[in-house]
């Protein structure tokens, strides 16, 4: 089957579509770029550089910019989908969501409506168990937003590891964090992964931090030879 | 206990089968799990109770063999179907199918007292493009609206929930198990 996954470039997104690449004929990565922060289903920090992971990873990617306004951002999802499914002969969607009963059933309807089948391989999956599978099969993933109390400025830029996962999960034992930042508690992107034909290399970037909510931006990048 | 996996596209695994697997985890609870095109008698006789799981919305490859549940029938074993083993279920024991699509959170009422749990209105996850108008002797255990979506045989330990209990409601899957056993 032809399908597109939905792709923000974190971690979620980066984990389904390995795991629709061992089923199925992935055509394309879909993303939508909000210009507000706030939007309800597509924001996160360095979405931006998604067509050059597209291009790391050697799938053609399809965009569309949103306003990023509830609701109305769905109808910008249903046009990028129209158009993946003209130019690509899209017959599915896979999606990151692993908890977000929002965002999947949103997703769900507009897939329903534009008759393609919807995959979300990674619902209800343990949080810890997602990380140590990132870690386990060689993804490379940076904290690129921290937005909980108490994580502080040290988080932002630092690769995901096992030792990091052990810190996450004390922090969901004492203040509720959901580790794999389901709550919006922490956004990733994936700098490499086995399946990225090239890696990206972080050339320059800046940080800002206040009251317990930071990102780190990737401002500039390349793509190097593995 | 058997988990049946019911989806024809192996992607969906993860999505159907595998979050009930998992709850079944956490409670301890030992099970194996077989695709519906792959179960022996040996399988049906090792179960000592058996969860038939849902699968997506445009996964319709069950109803055209609808033959190879014919096993359901004859079942001695608890069974609890959801979804699309409620469909399965249902068909099986001689009810029928209705169009309906239902995708989301909704409420769900209880209207009869039941083993599976002890509210008497919770909300529950639905994913349907059908719905299940069973046979006369099954009994409605809730409703969500006008939606038959808890049900029970009345004389087998015959269960179908047209929502998917592991998505917000996963005492109903390990009440099941206790139900079950004793």
């Amino acid at each position: 089957m032809k399908v597109g996954v939905l792709f923000s470039g974190g971690k979620d997104s980066c984990l389904a579509l390995q795991k629709a690449l061992g089923f199925h004929d992935v055509v394309c990565l879909i993303s939508l770029i909000p210009e507000s922060e706030e939007s309800y289903m597509f924001h996160t920090p360095n979405i931006e550089i998604t067509k050059q992971q597209a291009e790391a990873i050697g799938l053609p990617s399809v965009q569309r910019r949103t306003r990023g306004e509830k609701e109305k951002e769905l109808g910008d999802l249903e046009k990028v989908l129209i158009r993946a499914r003209s130019e690509f002969e899209l017959e599915g969607v896979v999606t990151g969501a692993v908890r977000s009963i929002y965002q999947s059933n949103r997703v769900q309807r507009i897939c329903r409506k534009l008759g393609l089948w919807c995959f979300n391989p990674l619902w209800l999956k343990d949080e810890i168990e997602l990380l140590n599978e990132v870690v386990k099969n060689g993804f490379s993933v940076v904290i690129t937003g921290v937005f909980a109390y108490p994580m502080g400025k040290e988080y932002l830029g630092r690769r995901l590891d096992d030792g990091l996962i052990r810190k996450l999960e004390r922090l969901k034992e004492e203040y509720g964090i959901n580790p794999a930042g389901e709550g919006g508690e922490i956004e990733t992107t994936v700098t490499d992964a086995p399946f990225f034909k090239k890696k990206i290399e972080i050339l320059s970037s800046d940080t800002s931090y206040k009251d317990y909510a930071g990102t780190f931006r990737i401002k500039d990048l390349r793509l190097i030879e593995k | 206990m058997l988990i049946v996996d019911v989806c024809a596209d192996r992607l969906s695994y993860f999505e159907f089968v595998k979050p009930v697997e998992d709850v079944l985890k956490k409670a301890n609870t030992a099970f194996f799990t077989k695709h519906y095109t792959n179960i022996g008698q040996s399988d049906l006789d090792r179960a000592e109770r058996i969860v038939i799981c849902g699968t997506a919305l445009r996964d319709f490859k069950y109803l055209a063999e609808v033959d190879r549940f014919s096993w359901i029938g004859e079942s001695p074993k608890p069974i609890l179907g959801i979804c699309a083993g409620m469909q399965i279920l249902a068909l099986v024991l001689g009810g029928k199918l209705i169009e309906k699509t239902r995708v989301g959170r909704y409420g769900v009422n209880v209207v009869r007292k039941n083993s599976l749990t002890s509210k008497d209105r919770f909300y529950s996850y639905f994913l349907n493009s059908k719905a299940v108008e069973p046979d006369r002797n099954f009994e409605t255990l809730a409703r969500s609206r006008t939606l038959k979506c808890m049900i029970k045989h009345k004389q087998r330990r015959f269960y179908g929930c047209l929502f998917h209990p592991e998505v917000l409601n996963p005492e109903i899957i390990t009440d099941f198990f206790k139900e079950a056993v004793s």
